[in-house]
This record gives C-alpha cells, structure tokens and sequence, in this order.
C-alpha cells in the first residue's frame, strides 16, 4: 500500500512537466478555439457544413491517403536502411545515419522548390518518366498527387529512419542469429523476428510521419499548386484568406478527433502485442 | 544593390521634414515594429526609411517580414495586447481592419496631404504608400506577337505553357473579375469569368505562391500569365525575359497600405515611418527598384520603370466592396470547379 | 545475425543505395543551384558564380537568425527531452487509468497544422501573457511539439527495454533510481539522441510559430529566410542552406573522426 502510493507519486511527479506544458498551453488554447466552432447559436452548424459536404469530405479522404502513402512509401524505403544501419559493422555507419538527417536541414520551403524545378514538364525527374513512355511526352509531375507524395515522403524519411534506427538498435542480434540457426533463411529470419520485435518502432514511426503528413502545408501547396486538396491547406484558405476561424476550427477539430482515435487504437493493437509477448 | 545603397546614403543625409527637434524628444529611445513584405523590397526600406527616422529621432524602426493574409490573422489574434505597431497590407486586408475595430486614427503627416483622396481613409485610419498594376505577364523570346486582352489566354499556342495565380491570392481573384469583364460579365455577374476559367484551367499550371513567379517563367515552361508589371521587372532584372502588357479591359491595381493596431502606443512614431515610406525621393527609388507605382503625386518618376507600370488612364477600377463581399463563395466555386 | 554479404544483403544495400539517391538529390540541386549565376533556383545551374554566398554572408541577419536559431532549437531540444523522456517514463512503467488517452492527447499536436497552434497560441497569450514575449514564448511553443517527438521516439524504445533487467538490479540492492540510471539508461542512448536531434531539428526548421510568435529583434534563421523566399525565391536562401549543410556535414566528420579515433 506504502509503496503503491510512493509509485504513484514518482508518476504523478514525472508527468508534471508534460502535463502542465500541456494544459496551458495546447489544452486552454485549443479550447478557446474550439468554443469558436460552435457559436451559441448553432453549436453544430460548422460541423455539419464539413461533414455533411462531398467537396470537404473528399478533401479529408485526399490528406488521410496522403498521409498513409507517404507512410507506405517512408516505410518500405527507410526499413531495409534503417535497419542495415543498425546492423553495419563499418564505423561508418554512425556517419551515414547522421548523412539521412541532412533533408533535415534545409527548410521545408527550399527543398519543395527543389522538388518543383525537377518536377516541372522539362525538370530531370519528369523527362525522366517522359523516357520510360509510360507517360504522354508533355507530362509534368507538378501539380500531381504522385509528386507530393514523392516530394512530402523525401521530407519525412529521415524521421521514419531515425525512429526506426532507435528501435532496431535495441533488438538483441542474438535473436536473429537463433531463428537462423533453427534453419530459417535470412528472409524469413528478417521477417519474423526483426520486424516482429521493431514493430513498435513501425507503428510508431508510421504513425510519427502520417500525422506529419497530414499537418503539412509548405510541401503540398508548393508542389501540388492550387489542385492540392487537403486539410492543411483549406485550414490555411479558411483561416488567413477567408478569415473564416469558426470553421478552420472546427476543421482542426476534426483532424484532433481523427488524431486521438487513430492514437487510441495504436495504443491498443501495441497492447495487444504485449499481451502476445507475455 | 550597388546603385541602391548609394542612393540610401545619399538621401540619409537629407534633412527629414518632419517636425525635428520636437519629435527627436518625443521619440528618443522608443522602438517601433513594422511589418514588411519581404525581399529586397524590406532591405531598401529599412535603410532608406526606418534607419534614417532612427538617426533623426532617435526612435528605433524593426521590420518583420510578414505576408499581408498573415500580418492581418496576427493583428486579429493579438488585437488586445499588439506586438507590432505598423502593419502594411497589400491585399486590401485594411478595409476589414478598419470596419473590424483593429486600427486608430494617425497624425497628419506633411507628405499625407499630396496623396489623392481616393488612396487614403477620410479618418486617417489608413493610408496608401504604393500601388501595384496588374496586367498580362510574358515571355518576349517565346511570344512574337505581345498579349493585348484577357481573351488571348486562349489563344492556341499558348496551350501548355499558362499559368495562373489561385483565388486566394489577389491577382487570381482580379484575373477572374477581368475574365468576366471580357467576356460580359463583371463583378456582379461573375459567370462569364468562370465559364472563361474553366476553359484555361485544364491546360493551365494554377500556383499559389508569390514566389513561384520566376521559378514557372524561368524553368516551368511557361510563356504567359496574369500577374503584376513589378514582377515582370524583377524578373527582367534577374536576367529572364518577362515583359509586361496592360490589357486594352484595363489594368487592375492593388495598394500597398500601412495602418497602425488600435492598442499600439507608437502611432506617432508610425506615421513617421509612413512619412518616409511618402518621401518623392523614397517613392522614386521604391519604383525604380521594386516596381511598385508612387502615390505621393510630387514624385518625378524615373523613365525606365515605364515599360513595367500601367498609365493612370488605363486602370481598371474594381468595385472591391462587392469582391470582398463575394470571396467566400467565389473561393469555393473556384476549389469545386476550376483546380480540380 | 543476417550476413549482410548475402545475396539478400546485397538487395538491401541496393535499396539502400538507391534510397540514399533520393533523400539527397534536392540538396543536391539546391547546392548546385546556388552555385548558378542566375538570379533564380536554375538547375542544371547556369554560369558559376559565389556571389549568393557574398550576399548571404555579408547580411547580418542571416548570421544572427542562424545564432537565434541555434539558441532556440537547442533551448527546446534540451527541454522537451528532459520533460518528454520524464513522461514517457511515467506512460509505459506505471499503470493507471486514462494512461492511453494521456498518451494519445499529448501526442496530437503533430497532426495540427503549424497555423492553427499559431493562431491559438497568439489568442491565448494576448489574453494571458504567461511569458514575456518574444524568444522564452517561442521556446515553450515549441515545447508542443517537441514533447510530442520525443514521446513518439521514446514510447518504443521504452517498451523494449525489459523492465525485468531494472528489477533485477534493484533486488541486487540498486535503489529504483540508481537502477534506472544503472541499467536502463545506457539501453536508452540511441533513442535519446534520435529523440533530441528531432527536436532540434524541428525547431531549427518551425516558421508559422516563429512568425506569430517571434519578436522582430530576435528573428530565427527561418523568418530571415521566409522574408527572402516571400517574392522570389532568391538563390541567397539556397547559399544559405547549402552552407548548412557544409556545416552538418564539417560536425559530422569531425565528431566520427573523433569517435574513431
């Protein structure tokens, strides 16, 4: 009893920060937004102007399957090296991890324009597709669904590798090797033992880059142009030019409703995992 | 560059009219925060304006870049406890300003007086330092025979290599307005204009960002595209080939405006700046290296920025009571039907 | 362990290789471009020229934003790590009601756009000024972001570090703490530093905050930066991240040439 109440405290203490951070700063604001969105009037009305229109809701389905193609794309690309990082023997291997955060470095904004320059009918990447004649010869991937995706997966990689990277570092190597010894090849070793053991590390890192993918702004709008449908940028539309903030807060809304969700039922399939491990 | 910082040195040391020895004492040790469109635009006023209303009163003058939409949503949200004084618009942000409560009245200014009336409010709440002209931006080495009218963006050869400003940036509403002018409508009747749209738009690159402008002339492959003539001189000057062409419907304008929050305490000091911004010798260097039109009728314009702003008589004069009234709806049609 | 000189190794690397190819070719053509005798982003860069770097060099307000930044991001990097690895701690060592919706709340920030916490945050401290304006209201803003990084980083690494090791060292006769720091901790290492260099790095890169939020006299290197991309997208801005990059790229050899030493 002693020292339930004694855990409970050290709990309590180590969560202070967070929860005070939290509270006055995301919680009383966001809320002063949210009481916005519902006027006394019609408390419901913007909602139901979001959700109860085709335009809106299509712009929801565009940013949620952005942001699980850019998840799909950052995982199948940042898993084999993330994971090959972690596993190198070579000294350098510490320097090519620190060389994946270079995108970081440079401002959203400067490497969408990076993107554009490639991305335009005569840029390197779109003659590049032009050559392969999948394409007609005038094709352009500015302004497409694809580019973005292309452009925003690029800017989120190095997230998803280094969340990774941090995951697979802790799996003990021993592991691997046993399932390889009871004669599984490295495929299959790979695949039931890494990937099983990282998959928190997964579900975290998609989960990092698909809320990143769904908030960003500068990416979409630059290289999408005007045919980018998504919440950010009708967030950023209804805010700054229509000075529309009682629905660009109920919109925001929406994304934390989606947001906590999609969370909540993270927490859960990782519990289960756990539960599977015992 | 070069040509710039000699003629802000040149003017620093200038006597400034403003009523000296009583302002230095006023303003002595205060510090005001203006907004600013950015780019070289900021740098030249900041030596040209601020630096000198700091050496002659002694009151420091910091420029924050900030893009009108955005300075407007700050000066909302921080109404009741300001934190930038000076707020400059471009996208006619101080109407709504105004009539939201947001601004205060300045003190007259010498330089106040030799703006025309229709460029400033009758109260003083706001006042016009600049003024842009739209017209029909192209590439000469691509196109022999120059745009004359908002109808030749149909014109054949031209497929492919469009582009065009969303809505929410003025210009794309403007280019709208005069599509339906051209085509029978107007502002009321706004029809014409999206019918005119949606024709453009499937070979058209529709773009969102002002910077975007040399980047489409320069590696998009664009030829043509309805934007301001200060563009088109920039881009001249960065070495690509744009020129500008004021459409026989008249060329839409918009005004570079400072107005001052309702709580700053240095509305003073402001109207100083603003004062500055009014300086024939300031307007004069503004439109030769930025583009953008003087307002202050005293200033001798320099004869090469000609070529880059429309002529008084050719403006088009749009009713922005009812496109601001409209711009909800229009932004939502244009979303729905035209950058689909 | 897998070989990596398998013939399955070998298609890992591939990919690897190819992956690499694709995170660093726009820097590439930034770096390039800012090479470029234009007056725009032009690649293949046309003519050679440095003065993009002369420019950016010469304006103070690059370097002083550059140390703003730096200040900023490394104030808030050191916070959120200190208060994010503090409640992941606390959300997967003890149990107690409400812990997935804690977990969920305090990870939903990201999903927002930078506009809206900007606009809300500039609502609330107009009415509640809590922090003086300026650099400390930008650093606990950034906080809310921050945290949220370090707590999805964290979370995993946390989850599989055996709590059954830190038992062991306390019934070896390790006090909790002393356990925590003994055994758990140095397994953590990894995840702390991704978790801090996310942190910064968000931070070093965070415009619409800094934009609502920034005082004039103290602008990070992204207001500086967003000013000059605002009507053109001048090559100083692509100098200037080229030279970041050279930065990285001096600290990064230096600091494995050390390691290797």
């Amino acid at each position: 009893m002693h020292a339930s109440a004694r855990r409970g405290l050290v709990a309590a203490g180590l969560l202070a920060p967070a929860a005070l951070v939290f509270a006055l700063l995301f919680i009383w604001p966001q809320l002063g937004l949210f009481l916005q969105s519902m006027p006394p009037g019609a408390p419901l009305a913007q909602y139901e102007r979001f959700l109860g229109d085709s335009y809106y809701l299509g712009v929801l389905g565009n940013s949620l399957l952005l942001g699980l193609c850019v998840t799909l794309v950052t995982l199948v690309l940042g898993f084999p090296l993330a994971f090959l990082l972690a596993r190198a023997e070579t000294r350098w291997a510490g320097l090519l991890l620190l060389l994946t955060s270079f995108p970081l470095w440079v401002s959203a904004v400067v490497r969408s324009f990076a993107w554009m320059v490639l991305f335009f009918r005569n840029g390197v990447a779109s003659r590049l597709l032009q050559s392969t004649g999948l394409v007609e010869s005038n094709f352009q991937l500015i302004g497409t669904f694809a580019g973005v995706v292309i452009a925003l997966a690029q800017v989120l990689l190095p997230i998803m590798i280094v969340t990774l990277y941090a995951v697979i570092r802790g799996i003990d190597r021993d592991l691997e090797h046993a399932a390889m010894s009871l004669g599984a090849s490295p495929v299959v070793a790979l695949w039931l033992v890494t990937i099983r053991l990282a998959r928190g590390g997964i579900l975290a890192g998609s989960l990092l880059v698909f809320s990143l993918s769904v908030s960003a702004f500068a990416t979409p709008s630059l290289v999408g142009g005007a045919r980018a449908h998504f919440m950010a940028v009708t967030i950023y539309e209804q805010t700054l030019e229509l000075l529309d903030w009682p629905f660009s807060a109920a919109i925001a809304a929406i994304l934390l409703a989606i947001s906590i969700s999609v969370a909540l039922t993270y927490g859960r399939l990782l519990g289960d995992a756990k539960e599977q491990a015992r | 560059m070069r040509r710039r910082s000699v003629l802000g040195a040149g003017l620093g040391a200038a006597a400034l009219p403003l009523a000296g020895a009583r302002a230095q004492q006023r303003f002595a040790g205060r510090e005001v925060v203006a907004t600013a469109f950015g780019g070289p635009s900021q740098d030249m006023l900041q030596r040209m304006v601020f630096d000198r209303v700091q050496r002659e009163t002694g009151a420091r003058g910091t420029q924050t870049p900030l893009l009108s939409a955005n300075a407007f949503a700050r000066m909302r949200a921080e109404a009741q406890a300001p934190q930038i004084d000076l707020f400059m618009f471009s996208g006619g942000q101080h109407v709504q300003a105004k009539a939201d409560g947001l601004t205060q009245a300045l003190p007259a200014q010498p330089h106040f007086a030799n703006v025309p009336a229709n460029l400033k409010d009758p109260e003083g709440h706001w006042i016009a330092w600049g003024l842009v002209t739209e017209g029909i931006l192209y590439r000469p080495d691509k196109v022999p025979n120059p745009p004359k009218s908002y109808r030749d963006f149909f014109r054949p050869e031209f497929a492919g290599h469009i582009a065009f400003p969303h809505i929410t940036n003025g210009y794309g509403t403007d280019f709208l307005v005069m599509l339906a002018r051209a085509h029978g409508g107007d502002e009321r009747n706004i029809n014409p204009g999206f019918d005119a749209l949606k024709r453009i738009a499937p070979r058209a690159n529709i773009f969102r960002s002002a910077a975007e402008v040399q980047t489409l002339f320069a590696s998009g492959d664009i030829w043509i595209m309805p934007y301001d003539g200060a563009s088109a001189m920039r881009s001249t000057n960065m070495g690509i080939p744009v020129a500008y062409a004021v459409p026989e419907e008249g060329a839409p304008y918009v005004l570079l405006v400072g107005c001052v929050a309702r709580r700053s305490r240095n509305a003073d000091i402001a109207a100083a700046i603003l004062n500055g911004h009014l300086e024939p010798e300031v307007q004069a260097a503004i439109a030769k290296d930025v583009g953008w039109a003087p307002v202050n009728t005293a200033t001798q314009l320099p004869a090469d920025v000609a070529p880059f702003m429309a002529p008084t008589d050719k403006l088009a004069h749009l009713d922005r009571d009812v496109i601001n009234a409209s711009r909800p709806a229009w932004t939502d049609r244009f979303n729905r039907e035209i950058s689909r | 362990m897998i070989s990596l000189r398998s013939p399955f190794g070998w298609v890992l690397r591939l990919m690897a290789v190819l992956t690499f190819i694709y995170l660093l070719g726009p820097l590439f053509v930034i770096v390039a471009a800012s090479f470029s005798d234009t007056g725009y982003l032009a690649f293949p860069p046309q003519g050679l020229s440095l003065r993009w770097y002369r420019q950016a060099l010469g304006d103070v307000r690059y370097l002083n934003g550059f140390f703003v930044s730096l200040r900023l991001a490394g104030t808030v990097a050191v916070l959120s790590l200190l208060i994010g690895t503090a409640a992941a701690v606390a959300l997967t060592r003890f149990r107690f009601p409400g812990r997935a919706l804690l977990e969920a709340i305090f990870l939903s920030p990201l999903v927002l756009p930078g506009l809206v916490l900007a606009v809300a945050l500039t609502l609330f401290y107009a009415a509640h000024p809590v922090a003086p304006p300026g650099l400390p209201r930008l650093v606990i803003s950034h906080l809310l972001v921050g945290v949220p990084l370090v707590l999805r980083v964290m979370l995993p690494v946390l989850k599989r570090v055996d709590p059954a090791l830190e038992e062991a060292a306390q019934n070896l006769g390790a006090s909790p703490l002393h356990a925590f720091f003994l055994v758990t901790l140095p397994a953590l290492k990894p995840g702390l530093f991704a978790a801090a260099a996310l942190a910064f790095i968000f931070s070093f890169d965070e415009v619409e905050m800094a934009l609502f939020l920034g005082s004039a006299r103290d602008a990070p290197l992204t207001v500086v930066l967003y000013g000059a991309a605002q009507m053109q997208m001048d090559p100083t801005v692509a100098a200037v991240s080229a030279m970041l990059i050279l930065l990285a790229l001096i600290l990064m050899v230096a600091q494995q040439a050390y390691a290797n030493r």
